[in-house]
Parts: C-alpha cells; structure tokens; sequence
C-alpha cells in the first residue's frame, strides 16, 4: 500500500473513526499546508461541534514510521501556531503500544482497521483498540525477534554497543561477534535484522554506532516469538548421570545444550524437578554418543533429548569444567517466561541480572 | 482416635517373624504409602505428587490386610493376631458371612472400624487348611481361638516383591502394583456391573457407581504410586501370573473399560489427571494388560 492510496482514503472516507465523521478534507499541498492533509470533523448526530486536525499521512505502521510521524506532524501544527488546530497521523495499523505512544504524545491517530485515539488538549474523545491488522506489511525482514536473526537482537543484550554503524565493517564484526557465540549467521541476515530491529525502535543508530535502544522491549519480544521448534523428544536412563553430556562434545557438528529451565539453578534458587533436558540439533547422533537405553516412563528418566534447530538453545552458552554446555541467562530466562507460574515469578530475577 | 500404628506395629512383628512381613491393601494401603511419599525425601515415583491434579491422600475408615496362608496356618501365630485384635478393641464381626475375618471396633456416636483380612487361593494340595466358598481356616478348626481369611481369588501374586517402607518405626508391606491392581480392577469391574442392574434401587446403584470409581481411580493412583525398583520388579511379577484365570480376566477389564472412548473408567475419570500423565499411567496399564499372544 502506497502513502498515495492511504491519502486518496482519507479524503473520500465518511466516517474517521465511529462517530467521528468526515466533514471536509483536502490535501495541505493545494491549501498551502504542511502535512498531507488538512480535515474538519465532527461527531454523528451531536452538537456542531468541529475539530480541525493536520494529518500526517504514513504507508508504514513500523514503531519507527510512527514516531516519525509524530514528531513531523507536531512540528507542523507547531508552525501553524492555532490553537483550533491539531496533530494527527494515518497508518495502516495502530497497535497498542503505538496507541499508548500517541496518547502520551497527546496526537490522534486513526488507522484502516478501525483503531484510534481522537484527543485534543484537555479531552480524550475516543480510544479504540483490539481490531486486527488486516495490511500486515512487507518489511525487510520478516521478524527480528525469531529463528536466527533474533541472535542479532541477542548480541545486543550481551553487549550493548558494537561501535561501526552501517558500514560493512561494522556488520562485519558484529556478525564475527555472533559466530562466536556459537551461531552462524550470514552478513545478509545481520544487516537485515539490524534494519528491522531500528524499524522497531528498538535499536538506535548515532554515527556509526548501532545502539540498544530499549532493552525491555527486546527481551519482551525475544520471549514472545520465541518457539522451542521441537520435532521429537525421547527421554533416557544413563547411569553415570549428567556427566556422560561431555561426550556430545566428541562430534563437532551436533549443536546441543543443557536447556534454559534445566540451567535455571546456575541463575538462581530455584529447584526445576524432572529429567535434564538437553536440546540437540540431531537426536540419532546424540543417542549414539551417549549410549543409554530408552525410558518410557519420563520421571525415571536421567535425561530427555529434545531435537530442535532452534539457534536460541545454542547461542552464548556457558561450559563448565567437564565440557558440558548450560543454557546462557537470556535462553533461561525466556524459556521461564514462557513457562508456568512457578516458573515465570523465577524468571523475575534473572531479568534484573540481564539488565544490570 | 484410632491405634491404627499400633495395630499394624503388632502385626508386623508377629508376622515378621514369620514371613515376609504384612500386606496393607485397599484405600489404607495407599493411604499410608501416600503419606510415606509425602513425608519423605521422595523417591522418584511414576507421577510426581505435584502434578497429581488430586494429591490429597484418601482416607478411608476400613483396613484391609493380605494375610499370607502360612498365618492361618499356623496355629501360633493365629491365635497371637486375634489377641492383638481382641486387645485393641476389635470383636469379631456380627455379619454371618464376615464372622472370623471381618472385626469391628465400635468409636461411639455410630462410627465402626472396620478390619478385614484377605487371602489368596491356597493350592490344590494344601492341607493345612479348609476352605468354604467365603473363608480359608485352619485345618482342624481352632473354634473361637483362631481366625480366618476371606477367600481372595484375586489376590494372586500378592507373596511376590511386595514393597516395604517404614512408617512410625514399623515396615509397611503393600502389594507388589500388579497383584493391587488386579484386585482394583476386579473391585471396579463387579461395582460398575451392580451399578447397571436394574434389579438394584437406585441408591444402591448410585453406591455402587461411586465405590467402581473409588476403585478405577486407586487403581491409577497405585500406578501413579510405583517407584523405579517396583515397575522394574513389575516384569518379573507378571511372568509368574500372566496366566492364571483371575490376571486374564483383569486383561479384559482393563481393555474393556480403562481404554477408548467405551470405556466407562476411561471417560469418567480422564478430567482428574493431567492428560500426558494420564497416557504415562495407560502406558504402563497396557504394557502389563495386553492381551496374550495367541500360538
């Protein structure tokens, strides 16, 4: 969808946003305004009441998109200097975060599924939120917070400023940084996921240096879109216990990890009962390093094998003295906020550790 | 309050001097090894109390005891039991067909315990002991000195890796899980058949419905119950009675009234476990309780 259809909507539309009515619009270029279009309101079978608004008009729904159409559409309204005049955007979709943002921003905003929030100084005259996003847009990157580009959004969490920029040196390192973790990542994948992780505002850029911009919305998208990817699972009796883990190590390209909610006791106090899980990228392979024998009944079980490609099980983890690879802080802890209760109030800590 | 631990502590040194100790079967059985589970550093168990959607142990105000033949067949030692039971209270019962292996304690304000002692089939050649279509008794009769077992036919097995624990200071004796089950099964299996009786008035067959589930549901916990070093045991135990009538007929019941959408057990009782506990339990139910392989 093209910022023109968006506009040729806006100016054709009966109803902005139920029962807010369109009274007048026309672009600002033909008034001689800033903005993309200038539109009277009011509301349907009340008083005649009308709001002028400037909109700013934006075919992108991204965090970044509406951030700047906010700061635009303030400035605008600013240099008009009239009090009878007020800021307003148009995107595809609203979310309520973006809704939140708007409202602390005191702008309106409308979008094509029938989410809003209508405000002038001192009133608040509609919020409505909960409709679906029926134009989910093409971005560069599907989604920065899942399956391998999210270790990119990891990386950042380790360390907060890889210092470069957008420059292919600086990509460079900081995919050289995530392979060291463990993951391979092309440099294609890391410069799109940085794209998409500024489209989300959740990453900063200052010259050439890309920034943790907010870490909390990070870790809450990494934990919402995080799928353990799991394709079988078998549980085993192994005699001489977590130990006989160390011979995983033995083949070179078996990805394998003690999984978060098993590590959780390095982190914290926490008692998780039940067999070890470890996750592996390939479950004949760690049988056959392992030896043991089947379980069928999961609480005798030593160990339970998990196959799963996922990279988060594999990214930055820890190993101790005896070779045995654990689940970093921010595996664990995502897997806990995914978890039960029990589980999810010990997650509590160690997202005070990650961000201290 | 009832001397519950004295009664068993009696029990069990009497009997341990002569075999291998008491059997405590029926809901106290499970009731105690509950509590054992409970109390304890607790050893790895089927299900894990925590996940029991129920994990308040039942409590039930009848004792059943699995007396082995060579106690009614001792002449001694039988006689010693009914002390105990005489000096704690306990009078033989006053029900004709209970009379000798059924005693009651009366607690006032109408409330009774009841003890029953079962025991298992003795074999053709035994004789040392009579048996009538409800008892097992010494051989010649001990009169009012002695007292019997109710003939248990599905108490098969019961003699085999049964589990010990202690409780109070005293080992506790509890079937070995195949034997307890086919007795629960079987309880279950005759309590639902009343249930369906039209003969029966409704609150009898209301009573009935509800001990079928009682039984069906300890069944699942028994299972639920069983530690490494019982289900590894379990194999074994099954070898040795697979094929007596009382364990094929157990067979039956389970696959006729523990599985799919048919069985009664099946859909009364899956809402009170987890579902992937409830498949771990069925697992282990039908490993033990598939059918025989024809020849």
């Amino acid at each position: 969808m093209r910022e023109s259809d968006l506009i040729e909507h806006l100016l054709t539309a009966n109803q902005l946003l139920p029962p807010l009515h369109l009274s007048s619009a026309a672009r600002s270029s033909d008034i001689g305004q800033n903005a993309d279009v200038f539109l009277t309101a009011r509301f349907a079978g009340k008083s005649l009441e009308f709001f002028n608004f400037l909109v700013e008009v934006k075919a992108q729904s991204t965090p970044q998109a509406i951030h700047q159409a906010i700061s635009q559409v303030k400035s605008y309204v600013k240099v008009k200097d009239d009090p009878d005049v007020h800021p307003m955007i148009l995107v595809p979709f609203l979310s309520e975060d973006r809704l939140r943002e708007l409202e602390s921003e005191q702008v309106s905003g409308i979008d094509l599924c029938g989410n809003g929030i209508v405000t002038i100084p001192g009133r608040q005259l509609i919020y409505r939120t909960g409709n679906v996003n029926r134009h989910p847009e093409s971005r560069p990157l599907s989604n920065p917070f899942h399956g391998k580009s999210a270790m990119v959004g990891r990386m950042f969490l380790s360390d907060p400023a890889v210092v470069g920029g957008d420059s292919f040196d600086a990509l460079g390192s900081l995919r050289g940084e995530i392979r060291k973790m463990g993951i391979e990542i092309s440099l294609p994948q890391v410069s799109k996921a940085v794209a998409a992780l500024r489209e989300e505002r959740v990453l900063g850029s200052k010259g050439r240096t890309s920034y943790l911009l907010d870490p909390n919305r990070l870790m809450d998208r990494l934990a919402t879109f995080w799928k353990p990817g799991v394709t079988e699972r078998l549980f085993i009796k192994l005699p001489e216990g977590i130990a006989a883990l160390s011979r995983l190590g033995n083949d070179r390209e078996l990805h394998w990890a003690v999984k978060g909610v098993s590590s959780v006791g390095r982190y914290s106090a926490f008692g998780q009962g039940g067999p070890v899980q470890v996750a592996v990228s390939n479950l004949r392979k760690a049988m056959t390093l392992l030896g043991g024998e089947k379980e069928s009944v999961p609480n005798f079980a030593d160990i339970q094998l998990l196959a799963s490609e996922q990279p988060g099980y594999y990214f930055g983890n820890e190993i101790d003295e005896r070779g045995i690879r654990w689940a970093g802080r921010l595996q664990t802890w995502i897997e806990l906020r995914n978890g039960d209760a029990r589980q999810k109030d010990a997650a509590k800590e160690i997202f005070q550790q990650i961000l201290s | 309050m009832i001397p519950y631990g004295l009664i068993l502590s009696h029990f069990g040194m009497t009997y341990l001097k002569m075999s291998s100790g008491l059997l405590v079967a029926g809901g106290y059985g499970l009731f105690l090894k509950q509590r054992w589970l409970l109390n304890e550093i607790q050893p790895k168990i089927v299900i894990p109390l925590e996940r029991w959607l129920d994990g308040t142990p039942r409590v039930t105000k009848d004792l059943d005891f699995i007396v082995g033949l060579d106690l009614i067949a001792n002449m001694a030692c039988n006689g010693q039991v009914l002390g105990i039971l005489t000096a704690h209270g306990f009078a033989v019962s006053l029900n004709p067909q209970g009379q000798r292996w059924q005693f009651e304690k009366d607690l006032g304000s109408q409330r009774k315990v009841i003890v029953e002692l079962h025991t298992p089939s003795p074999t053709p050649d035994e004789t040392r002991l009579k048996t009538d279509r409800i008892r097992i008794k010494h051989a010649p009769s001990l009169g009012e000195r002695g007292l019997h077992g109710r003939h248990n036919p599905e108490a098969i097995g019961c003699d085999l890796s049964p589990f010990v624990f202690p409780i109070g200071g005293t080992k506790i004796s509890v079937p070995n899980p195949i034997s307890w089950t086919v007795m629960k099964l079987t309880a279950a299996h005759e309590r639902w058949c009343s249930a369906q009786d039209n003969g029966l008035d409704l609150r009898e067959r209301g009573f009935s419905r509800d001990q079928a589930v009682k039984h069906a549901q300890d069944a699942y916990r028994l299972v639920a119950m069983i530690t490494l070093k019982e289900r590894d045991a379990s194999l074994t135990v099954i070898d040795s009675i697979r094929k007596i009538v009382q364990f094929q007929r157990a067979v039956e019941i389970y696959t006729g009234s523990f599985i799919g959408n048919d069985g009664w057990a099946n859909n009364i009782l899956q809402d009170r476990w987890l579902a992937e506990d409830l498949a771990v339990i069925n697992q282990i139910l039908e490993q033990w309780y598939s059918p025989l392989e024809q020849p």
